[in-house]
């Protein structure tokens, strides 16, 4: 019998200390409870930071295509849920998206901030990394001014040349890799959707699959380095299906 | 109940369409059409209002607006003056189902007031 009590005391501190431990890999509501949320507040916080440099990252090649934009959308709905007060946070987060996307002469500073407010945990510096490289690799291949700012944003955070090196390397080999559909029946499967449907209810399928399926930041966190890039093949998989069918109708 | 929850979704992917539209607005035509100051193109307001004035109905608004964008020319357009002014808009090669989605985002957008990824009026 006292054992059991003995285990079960040791099963509590386990857990309590996994659970404490688990809060700073991950993002909870429980972490944000007393987050006060303004425009200022964010833009200060990691999020915040990560979301401003991601509208660099967007705006790197002059233009935001349709799936850049649908993964920015989702991005900035992962990232609210978290906090308190959902939509007064996915407001502000527009803003400073917006406000950010228009200037280039401070990436430096948020990089250094972002490397700062993250110091503690490589894994999330890891993961916010493969979230900008992703984005770029968004419509199809990186142009040169993408990769020029994602380095620059690496070398500002001090992040391992190497690493760098790697999570980059996997994604091209990945994007290679990411085969167009057979045919046209194929795509139209793989979204679920009929040759004879309009294309608004196409696009509504292929919307619906890339939100179930993209890489999601705030999951990411504590999950392993495959996890941003699988949700990326899949979602370049479903965007190919959508791509064919659209060239498919003309 | 079944029609509120098809409401209620309706409401959401009209929402996110919505949201679409407004960062790929924000995202590529703001570039050169500031929204509410005509420099090297005409304001958004002003491309705004000659618009609804000729497609009063959104359908038609989105389709012609669309369809212009799309392919520029000088003799479809209905904005002659702007063409004297700017000369003819170039070719961008959007998608069309992306300049819809800006298009829907253009009618419903006053641009003079609070909107998505503007809520201050600048």
């Amino acid at each position: 019998m006292g054992n059991i009590i003995l285990l079960a005391l040791f099963g509590a501190v386990f857990y309590y200390v996994f659970k404490s431990y688990s809060k700073y890999e991950k993002y909870s509501k429980e972490a944000f409870k007393d987050f006060s949320i303004s425009h200022d507040s964010l833009k200060r916080s990691e999020l915040g930071l990560f979301v401003a440099l991601c509208a660099k990252v967007a705006k790197a090649d002059g233009r935001v295509d349709a799936l850049e934009a649908e993964l920015i959308s989702n991005m900035l709905d992962d990232i609210s849920s978290v906090f308190p007060e959902p939509a007064k946070t996915k407001d502000i987060l527009k803003e400073i998206f917006n406000e950010e996307k228009e200037r280039t002469d401070n990436i430096e500073h948020l990089a250094h901030a972002l490397s700062h407010a993250t110091k503690r945990s490589k894994a999330m510096q890891q993961q916010f990394m493969q979230f900008f490289i992703q984005l770029a690799f968004a419509d199809g291949e990186v142009s040169k001014s993408e990769e020029k700012i994602l380095a620059f944003i690496a070398e500002a955070m001090q992040f391992d040349p190497q690493a760098y090196h790697a999570i980059f390397d996997q994604f091209e080999k990945m994007m290679h890799n990411v085969h167009p559909q057979n045919t046209l029946e194929d795509a139209y499967k793989l979204l679920g959707v009929r040759p004879d449907d309009e294309m608004a209810t196409i696009k509504k399928a292929y919307r619906k699959l890339v939100r179930e399926y993209h890489p999601d930041i705030i999951k990411s966190q504590g999950k392993s380095e495959a996890y941003i890039k699988e949700a990326t093949a899949k979602t370049q998989e479903i965007n190919q299906a959508y791509e064919m069918i659209k060239k498919a109708r003309g | 109940m079944q029609k509120v929850f098809l409401a209620l979704f309706g409401f959401i992917s009209l929402h996110a369409a919505d949201e679409m539209g407004a960062l790929l607005f924000h995202g590529n035509c703001t570039t050169c059409h500031f929204e509410l100051q005509s420099k090297s193109a005409p304001a958004m307001i002003e491309v705004r209002k000659r618009y609804m004035q000729a497609f009063p109905i959104k359908k038609d608004f989105v389709k012609y607006l669309s369809e212009w964008v799309h392919n520029p020319s000088v003799q479809t357009s209905i904005m002659q003056d702007a063409i004297a002014k700017y000369e003819l808009m170039p070719q961008l090669s959007y998608e069309k189902e992306v300049l819809k989605d800006i298009a829907a985002y253009i009618y419903d957008t006053d641009f003079t007031q609070q909107h998505a990824l503007h809520p201050k009026s600048k």
